[in-house]
């Protein structure tokens, strides 16, 4: 390749690779102009989710009907004037920190919890925490307080937070009702939805996300049945769309999925409720909620406004500790430029190139690659920067594989290509037990998973930079030296015969 | 050449560095059993004092220090430590501060000693701040509860140490896969034990720790096998400590620890001055990092030497075994035996 050729290349890979790398991890700032109202977020501030651990998240209590926390009671009672005061406190009795209302239905006559009260929170408390856990979190919390409350907690990153808690504190069966009368097949107070409906799913069509629901025999001959007598109306049909008009899906007295004749997809499959791919968090939580109480029934009791109880919570590691780990990161990648200039002077500068297209790739892949729950962690963080190192590692391999070419007499050019050939078997080596690795992570549980994701696209984006792109970068810009030798920092025999 | 000398003489010893590995993670099965792991504070269950503050967020940000002195002073004086403290918002109009103290810790009276000194301060006395407490035992805090979230990691590593294994072994040799095996196997162990001995504080991260110490390890099992068998296409069979020492990437090993070592360094600095929890992470990745390379200057190069030696052996009784039997030979004479005849027919026709 000619000089100037391989220097305007040079230049224009240059000026790519900046504006990519500032597209990809540039910190935010405000421009002065209106009134700094508008601003610029890199793809790592606006997309890549922190875990609760840098970002904080949101917690929520779910107090049963009938039981209150210690502050809504002290609250309640302050309220109140002294004569409605007494009659309020020997209404509710002290449980822990928790007030139990006597004149609900779990309080027996001797002020006790009934027996039954406590197996169905027993077996609630295990359906939520399964809820949480199919939702796919890598962290989230359920924890029990005072033996009748619960209190979750998710990570910041579930921008859906609000819907995912109000939606999983549910405890209503699953029915279904034409015309807002539950069918004759669940009329009978021992029948299930199970009889009717398998399963629901989530199925995808072009751009659209939809719940598909699975029926039984007896759910196919139901739907057959309300077909025949023209019971199931067209959406265009259904006006209100609260569940009064035509067959619907119900959980206690929430109307969930109406049933419409477009839906019917075949005998035994309806594909309902229809929804743009970016909402598929909206549906996915409908699915588990309706699987949920398909698996576990309903409960006697509900789950009093979870919307006042939710909060907002600072993150464990401090305020400032996604602006710590992007400074921690930013200064790694600096430092092994530096070294790698310092060892393989201007083959070093290539190791920056590789090292800025590695930043760029890692960061756009953690920010697209999925739109599932996607969190960076401490462990992300140390995955970064075992990909970059032992990028740089490899790389000095190559710079010593050509230098050991060299001073064995052979020109520039073809130490290149040899060292090159000769390392190259190593590098795929290395790339190959480390892409095994990381594809055996995907077998863990939790931040583990989401590690292997991470894992598997900082050892792609590694292995591209040093087969590849470096290969590339280093051929184009050794084109454009003058002094091929000086380019490596090698020293030749005639030069030091000179000196 | 020290580097060298020093591996040489280490190299033979696999006895004393599997003894070395074992107490290691003897220590911390033992430490697990007496005083069982330092779970993370943040995981635990325990009692929570709730104070909910009612005030408008601009004054709430400016009385928060103050609100939460008076918190700690009461804290102090009624002789308990709070183990951790988040703070919640409910709305712009309503707060909370949550203190957590350990399921042992009598928290009732320090609650109500609390709201009287509250309820006795003038400044607040327009603004509502209850104090209230709660048992909070955590039920399930990862997928399927700590029980999965352990067995699925743990084969996750195992995984990984025979993905390794069968990679190095087609790539290079039995022995280099058998070596490969062990170190990543005895760098997770080594990193469990030293983790749980030294008391530092478990959270989920350790596993990143762990697994990332495997994965380092494998790095230095192919760099050991590539050079290993560069030396032995220009050498022979190794079979010595001496010639074993000179292909032991140490340098390869060195950079790649120091590098780690310096980023190690500069996190923990960074959670020093910034956010703590940075801190206790490189700790946890350091140790990591230590066993990886203890498994790649130290137990991988005497477990393959003794692996090596043993398979040798193991091949030579064979070849014996097959000589005496005759099978070989008798392969070879069947092989030679056609062209006996077809020699005599020709020699016949001339």
């Amino acid at each position: 390749m000619g000089k100037k050729k391989s220097l305007v290349l040079m230049v224009i890979i240059t000026i790519i690779l900046v504006a990519l790398t500032v597209f990809s991890v540039a910190p935010s700032f405000w421009f002065p102009w209106n009134d700094g109202l508008k601003g610029w977020n890199s793809v790592t501030a606006e997309f890549i989710d922190f875990g609760s651990d840098y970002e904080g998240g949101y917690y929520a209590y779910y107090y049963p009907e009938g039981v209150i926390s210690e502050a809504q009671y002290k609250d309640n009672l302050e309220s109140l004037n002294d004569d409605d005061k007494a009659e309020y406190e020997e209404r509710f009795i002290r449980h822990g920190g928790l007030y139990l209302d006597t004149e609900a239905e779990f309080i027996t006559e001797g002020n006790e919890i009934s027996d039954d009260f406590k197996a169905e929170m027993e077996k609630f408390k295990d359906v939520v925490s399964a809820r949480y856990q199919e939702k796919g979190y890598s962290q989230y919390t359920v924890s029990v307080v005072d033996h009748y409350a619960i209190r979750v907690e998710v990570p910041a990153s579930d921008a859906n937070y609000a819907d995912t808690m109000q939606a999983f504190a549910q405890t209503g069966e699953l029915t279904l009702k034409l015309n807002g009368e539950v069918v004759d097949e669940l009329s009978d107070e021992d029948a299930s939805a199970s009889e009717l409906i398998k399963k629901f799913s989530m199925g995808t069509k072009f751009a659209y996300k939809f719940i598909h629901v699975r029926l039984t025999k007896a759910g196919a001959d139901l739907i057959n049945r309300l077909e025949e007598e023209g019971s199931i109306v067209s959406q265009s049909a259904d006006t209100t769309y609260d569940g009064s008009t035509g067959l619907w899906i119900y959980l206690g007295d929430t109307p969930m999925l109406p049933v419409y004749t477009e839906n019917i997809a075949s005998n035994t499959v309806l594909k309902c409720a229809h929804n743009e791919a970016e909402a598929a968090g909206y549906l996915q939580t409908r699915i588990i909620l309706m699987n949920s109480a398909l698996e576990n029934g309903g409960f006697s009791f509900s789950i009093e406004d979870v919307n006042s109880e939710m909060r907002e919570m600072d993150n464990v590691y401090g305020k400032n500790s996604v602006t710590a780990i992007l400074i921690f990161l930013a200064a790694v990648t600096v430092l092994a430029i530096a070294v790698a200039i310092v060892r393989c002077k201007r083959y070093g500068i290539v190791f920056g190139y590789m090292a800025c297209s590695y930043l760029s790739i890692v960061a756009l892949c953690f920010a697209f690659i999925t739109a599932r729950v996607f969190e960076f962690t401490l462990g992300s963080a140390i995955i970064y920067v075992l990909g970059l190192l032992v990028m740089l590692l490899l790389h000095c391999k190559h710079y010593d594989a050509i230098k050991n070419e060299v001073s064995q007499g052979k020109t520039v050019n073809s130490a290149v290509t040899l060292g090159y050939k000769k390392t190259l078997w190593l590098t795929v080596d290395v790339y190959v037990v480390l892409a095994l690795g990381a594809f055996a992570l995907l077998i863990g549980l939790a931040g583990v998973a989401t590690l292997a994701w991470q894992a598997l696209i900082c050892v792609a984006a590694g292995a591209l930079c040093n087969l590849l792109w470096g290969r590339v970068i280093n051929y184009t810009y050794l084109s454009a030296s003058k002094d091929k030798y000086k380019y490596f920092g090698f020293v030749r025999e005639d030069d030091e015969d000179d000196e | 050449m020290m580097n060298k000398n020093f591996i040489s003489k280490t190299s033979p010893k696999w006895i004393l560095w599997s003894i070395i590995t074992a107490l290691i993670v003897l220590a911390g099965i033992i430490v697990m059993a007496i005083a069982g792991v330092n779970d993370s504070k943040a995981t635990a269950s325990g009692n929570l004092v709730v104070v909910n503050v009612s005030m408008e967020s601009d004054r709430y940000e400016d009385e928060l220090e103050n609100i939460q002195a008076v918190c700690e002073k009461t804290f102090e004086e009624a002789g308990v430590e709070p183990v951790y403290s988040y703070t919640g918002e409910i709305s712009l109009q309503s707060h909370e501060i949550v203190y957590v103290f350990d399921i042992m810790d009598k928290v009732d009276g320090v609650k109500d000693a609390l709201q009287d000194k509250f309820d006795a301060m003038p400044e607040y006395e327009r603004n509502f701040i209850k104090t209230s407490e709660v048992t909070n035992s955590v039920r399930d805090k990862l997928p399927g509860g700590y029980a999965k979230f352990l067995w699925r990691n743990v084969l996750a590593g195992v995984v990984i140490a025979v993905a390794a294994f069968l990679y190095v072994t087609l790539r290079y040799k039995l022995s280099h896969g058998i070596t490969t095996f062990v170190t990543a196997g005895a760098s997770a162990a080594i990193s469990c034990g030293l983790i749980i001995a030294t008391r530092v504080v478990i959270t989920p991260s350790v596993m990143y720790a762990v697994l990332f110490s495997m994965l380092v390890s494998v790095v230095f099992s192919v760099l050991f096998a590539a050079k290993n068998r560069k030396a032995e296409k220009e050498q022979g069979a190794i079979t010595d400590a001496e010639k074993l020492a000179e292909t032991v990437p140490v340098c390869d090993v060195v950079k790649l620890s120091v590098m780690l070592g310096v980023v190690i360094l500069a996190l923990a600095i960074v959670g020093i001055c910034m956010a703590a929890n940075f801190a206790w992470f490189a700790l946890i990745v350091a140790f990591a990092l230590l066993a990886a390379v203890y498994g790649a200057l130290l137990l991988g190069p005497s477990v393959y030497l003794a692996i090596y030696k043993k398979l040798a052996a193991f091949e030579a009784k064979r070849a014996r075994y097959d000589y005496k039997k005759g099978g070989k030979s008798k392969k070879a004479e069947k092989k030679e035996a056609p062209a006996v005849p077809a020699a005599a027919e020709e020699s016949a026709a001339e």
